[in-house]
């Protein structure tokens, strides 16, 4: 059967091909599947499977109360698939409105040769409703969501520099969530990802599980940091400062009850903020204090016994002449003033004489052990720790500017914890932010320890000082913050600004810094605080007509509230001026931790009184005070009724208010 | 002379094991698809099966009667493929698919096996005048290119360059002068030239396949991404239905590709086996291309021995970008209800010639 020719071909024919096909086919296979074999799993593995990490739980942040100030929800993105829409003129028409979007630049987005494109990063439940309405119709293919989760601040802008924020990536833009964020973020879990080429994920093996990060509770009160952002933001306006910064701090514990500065900025849309408005001036901006400093040296000297309250100093008539040249004018002729008078017009030339009979190692000593020139240790990012020169460098014209607060710089923080302790019986306690820290898995709390007290100065020494610090507010140039019903203690500060140009002894003529640090209720201070204006543009731009009137007002409104029960004098009431707070100045956050619901007055201001029936003298009295208004009490327990009744125009400083109390 | 013998076993055997193993990989490589398009999983394994079935029952028939009928009947088959042809070609320009009442065919698959019979039947009765060109070749060679022509408007050069393959196949082996054959094969070869050069994307496919770094995500995708399934595969394979590379990676996973997706899931031996069942369908057609009673015979089983044997191994070469993306099925495995059909009424008509022996 071969011999036939055509058999023999169709055998040649079938034999090439056999050995042609199969030998080709046969090497490259081997050569795919051995020798490639290891590149090409590679290959496959990179375009299916990736390594994920898995965002773990942020932890929350409260205030002292529980409050929350700032906390993670889940949150959902839009994304699109641009390869996968098919009608990207159509699908761009139906989602601009949604999106509030162009239809023109969505429509080249899903034009683009990109697999995955992220349209809108903060997308509403509702908006997500909608466009998987139109999904389940059977529209817009190649559209899909993603979820993450999103940090949301549910107070805005109250204490946002403290805070900080988090960026849309998770990653942490400054403040506590910075400082904080390794605990506070938890720890991430990997997983292996694996998609199909559409990128839709169909499997996840998780090596790792995340940890969810801890909660920080704050030393923060919500409704006290309310105020002081209100007063602070009303001071700086009324200034047409450039910029400002608020402390309040617990004087008996170094808790900080609330911090800010302005301007400010929403950390929920922290990418509109500016540089400016996100520095947080309470510990990043050193400046020189000026008079308040002046506290510090009254109280070297009286600690050393080198001066006494009542000792008569020769001021001059404005002029102290220090060395060759150089002399120091104060701002008017005083001539002979006590030492107290001293601090209470705050002469330049009094306190460089007081200065000038102190050791140099001595008053630097002191300074040191108030705190100055080393970091506070509060725990936010970028502290300074503020310029002071040791008295080897010292030139003549040193200890005369150091008396009367140049040539050093300190931040609002420092100067408030210094004067915090003589406010604290000359004990000072580091001041805190951050009270404990809740393990969000297992839930176990660490509480942070509290800072060591340190003594500084005497307790005699501290006494001695607050009353002269009263006097300052009594008759002095601090007269605009005194409060109605307490006693307050305080040292207004004026501060030329440098020339930075001059850098040698060289200051601006009219760029001041103004200030006002002091405590209430100065027998038992329950707060201390400062007030610092950057450059105030009026007329009256001293510590005293700027920043004391803040003071005042932030602690006429909260000391009632932290349970520092006003001492009424009838008959100093209409002596002491109160500004009242200007229409919608009062306005009040949310109160969480009274069993009432909050009293929202805030739209009734402009002169109507609120309805204070039913609530409990602490409240009313609150209410009442952050209105300018002192209540006369009649009886005990809880409001029963007032005059003038509810919605009657506000009564005058003079007229006040009366209110009946009884248990029922 | 007309005995009557049994089948070849070996053939029938292995006929039936690959139609087997096609389900079993078509389930495979087109679950995943199934999943994203419909609510199930078996939607293409059900009409796979559909039209093994329907196969299997050609496959009978084509057994069931004496093959020395085709001769007569040739022309008539003939003119009735090309009435479908036309249909295709004309009705429903530009597409590779008949619809007949929800089942879609592709007669070019048909065409083939058609024109082969043809052929056989007009090799032997022209036998005497091989030599003569005017008088054998270019009337044959016309009617072949005619039915190309319609094929190509289809378009479908690959069914339509395994055509011309086989008929110079025949044509060797029914003695056609070398030279002629030489002369076929080059202008064949510019006839493909010069059909890429008129179609962009035949020619990117030209191009990707002489160049494939020049266009990854592009042209040479497919490519790409059929040698990553191979080459992952390794000696043993990922196991049956591990695949990776059909999660959408690849395209035409369950058609064209489907060797690729063996290659992963059943690596080396798996795709060896493959290779080694075909060259026993090759051995086996050869067998009874041999022992056919009569030229006819010879020539029929031949004919669709190496169709279906070529078809496979220029699949396989495709996969492992031996040569540039055509477009063919790999025969009783890929999915594809026509292709299965013709390739089991072709396997019939094979074994019909192995009843009758010398």
């Amino acid at each position: 059967m071969r011999r036939n020719p055509v058999n023999r071909r169709l055998v040649i024919l079938v034999s090439l091909m056999a050995l042609f096909c199969t030998g080709s086919i046969s090497a490259r296979l081997a050569w795919l599947q051995i020798h490639k074999h290891d590149y090409y799993t590679h290959q496959a593995l990179n375009q299916r499977q990736n390594i994920r990490t898995l965002p773990p739980r942020r932890g929350d942040i409260h205030d002292r109360h529980g409050n929350e100030l700032a906390l993670s929800v889940a949150a959902e993105m839009v994304i699109a698939r641009p390869h996968l829409v098919s009608d990207p003129t159509g699908t761009a028409r139906i989602l601009a409105p949604i999106l509030s979007r162009p239809a023109g630049s969505l429509e080249e987005t899903l034009r683009s040769e990109r697999k995955y494109v992220r349209l809108l990063q903060k997308a509403t439940p509702s908006q997500c409703d909608r466009i998987r309405t139109l999904q389940k119709e059977g529209g817009l293919a190649g559209i899909a969501f993603e979820s993450w989760r999103r940090r949301i601040y549910p107070h805005e802008t109250l204490a946002a520099h403290a805070l900080g924020f988090v960026r849309n990536d998770g990653n942490p833009g400054g403040g506590l969530e910075s400082r904080f964020n390794k605990a506070i973020h938890g720890t991430d879990g990997r997983a292996v990802q694996s998609r199909d080429a559409n990128k839709d994920a169909f499997g996840m093996r998780v090596l790792e599980a995340a940890r969810p990060g801890h909660d920080l509770e704050l030393t923060l009160d919500l409704t006290v940091q309310h105020v002081l952002e209100e007063e602070l933001a009303h001071a700086a306006g009324l200034a047409h400062a450039r910029a400002g910064s608020a402390v309040a701090m617990d004087p008996a514990t170094g808790e900080i009850l609330a911090m800010a500065s302005w301007p400010t900025f929403n950390p929920n849309d922290y990418s509109r903020a500016s540089e400016e408005a996100r520095r947080d001036r309470v510990v990043v901006s050193a400046y020189e204090p000026g008079s308040t400093f002046k506290i510090i040296t009254a109280a070297a000297a009286l600690e050393a016994g080198k001066v006494r309250p009542n000792e008569v100093i020769h001021c001059n008539f404005g002029y102290i002449h220090i060395t060759g040249r150089h002399g120091i004018k104060d701002h008017k002729p005083f001539g002979d003033l006590t030492f107290t008078q001293v601090m209470a017009k705050s002469s330049n030339v009094g306190a460089i004489k007081i200065g000038l009979r102190l050791d140099d190692i001595y008053f630097y000593d002191t300074i040191r052990r108030f705190g100055f020139g080393e970091k506070t240790g509060v725990r936010l990012p970028g502290e300074q720790r503020g310029l002071l020169s040791p008295p080897a460098r010292w030139s003549k014209l040193s200890k005369p500017s150091i008396s009367m607060g140049q040539e050093i710089t300190v931040t609002p923080l420092q100067m408030l914890a210094a004067v915090a302790a003589v406010a604290n019986d000359g004990v000072a306690m580091s001041p805190w932010l951050t009270r404990s820290l809740r393990d969000g898995e297992t839930g176990a709390i660490t509480y942070n320890q509290p800072p060591a007290p340190r003594r500084v100065i005497s307790s005699r020494t501290a006494r001695t000082l607050t009353r002269m610090l009263e006097e300052v507010v009594r008759t002095g140039t601090g007269r605009a913050a005194a409060v109605p019903g307490y006693q307050v203690a305080g040292k207004t500060g004026t501060a030329q600004k440098p020339d930075p140009k001059n850098r040698s002894k060289g200051y601006l003529r009219d760029s001041h810094i103004a200030s006002f640090v002091g405590y209430a209720p100065s027998k038992h201070p329950r707060l201390a605080a400062i007030f610092v204006l950057d450059e105030p543009r009026v007329q009256a731009y001293h510590g005293g007509d700027v920043a004391a009137p803040a003071f005042g007002r932030f602690m006429a409104r909260v000391l009632p509230g932290l349970g520092a029960a006003p001492q009424l004098d009838r008959n100093d009431l209409p002596q002491i001026r109160v500004n009242r707070p200007s229409s919608g100045g009062a306005r009040w956050a949310s109160y969480s931790s009274s069993s009432a619901p909050p009293l929202n007055y805030g739209r009734t201001v402009g002169g109507v009184m609120p309805d204070l029936s039913g609530r409990s003298l602490r409240e009313a009295v609150r209410v009442l005070t952050s209105l300018g208004i002192s209540p006369a009490l009649v009886g005990q327990g809880r409001v029963l009724s007032q005059e003038p009744p509810a919605g009657s125009p506000l009564p005058s400083m003079e007229e006040g208010c009366r209110l009946w109390l009884g248990r029922r | 002379m007309a005995r009557k013998l049994t089948m070849d076993r070996w053939m029938v055997g292995v006929v039936l094991l690959l139609t087997l193993f096609g389900l079993v990989m078509v389930y495979s490589s087109s679950a995943m698809l199934a999943l994203s398009r419909t609510d199930g999983s078996t939607h293409y394994l059900l009409k796979q099966m559909l039209a093994a079935a329907l196969g299997l029952g050609l496959f009978y028939l084509a057994t069931r009667f004496d093959y020395r009928h085709l001769r007569h009947q040739a022309v008539i088959w003939l003119a009735m493929t090309l009435c479908l042809m036309l249909l295709a070609a004309v009705l429903v320009a530009g597409s590779r698919w008949l619809n007949l009442g929800g089942f879609s065919f592709q007669p070019s698959e048909l065409t083939k096996l058609v024109l082969l019979i043809y052929l056989a039947d007009y090799l032997v009765r022209k036998r005497e005048k091989v030599r003569d060109l005017r008088g054998f070749l270019l009337p044959c060679l016309g009617v072949l290119l005619a039915f190309c022509a319609l094929i190509v408007m289809t378009p479908d050069l690959g069914t339509t360059v395994t055509i011309m393959l086989i008929a110079l196949c025949l044509f060797f082996m029914a003695g056609v002068p070398k030279r002629y054959l030489a002369a076929i094969s080059a202008l064949g070869a510019l006839a493909v030239l010069a059909l890429a050069w008129i179609s962009p994307y035949r020619w990117a496919r030209l191009i990707s396949f002489l160049d494939p770094e020049r266009d990854p995500q592009g042209a040479s995708y497919q490519a790409i991404q059929s040698l990553t399934a191979v080459g992952a595969g390794g000696v043993a394979g990922a196991g049956l239905g591990k695949s990776g590379q059909k999660l959408f990676f690849l395209p035409e996973a369950h058609t064209d590709f489907i060797y690729a997706v063996i290659g992963e899931e059943l690596g080396l031996i798996g795709c060896l086996l493959l290779v080694t069942a075909f060259l026993v369908l090759l051995w086996r057609g050869t067998r009874i291309a041999l022992r056919a009673p009569e030229p006819f015979g010879t020539y029929l089983a031949a004919g669709i021995t190496l169709s279906l044997v070529l078809q496979a191994f220029i699949n396989m070469g495709v996969v492992l970008t031996l040569l540039p993306t055509k477009g063919l099925t790999l025969p009783f495995i890929s999915y594809g209800g026509s292709s299965l059909m013709v390739s089991l009424l072709a396997a019939g008509l094979a074994l019909n010639v192995s009843q009758h022996g010398t």
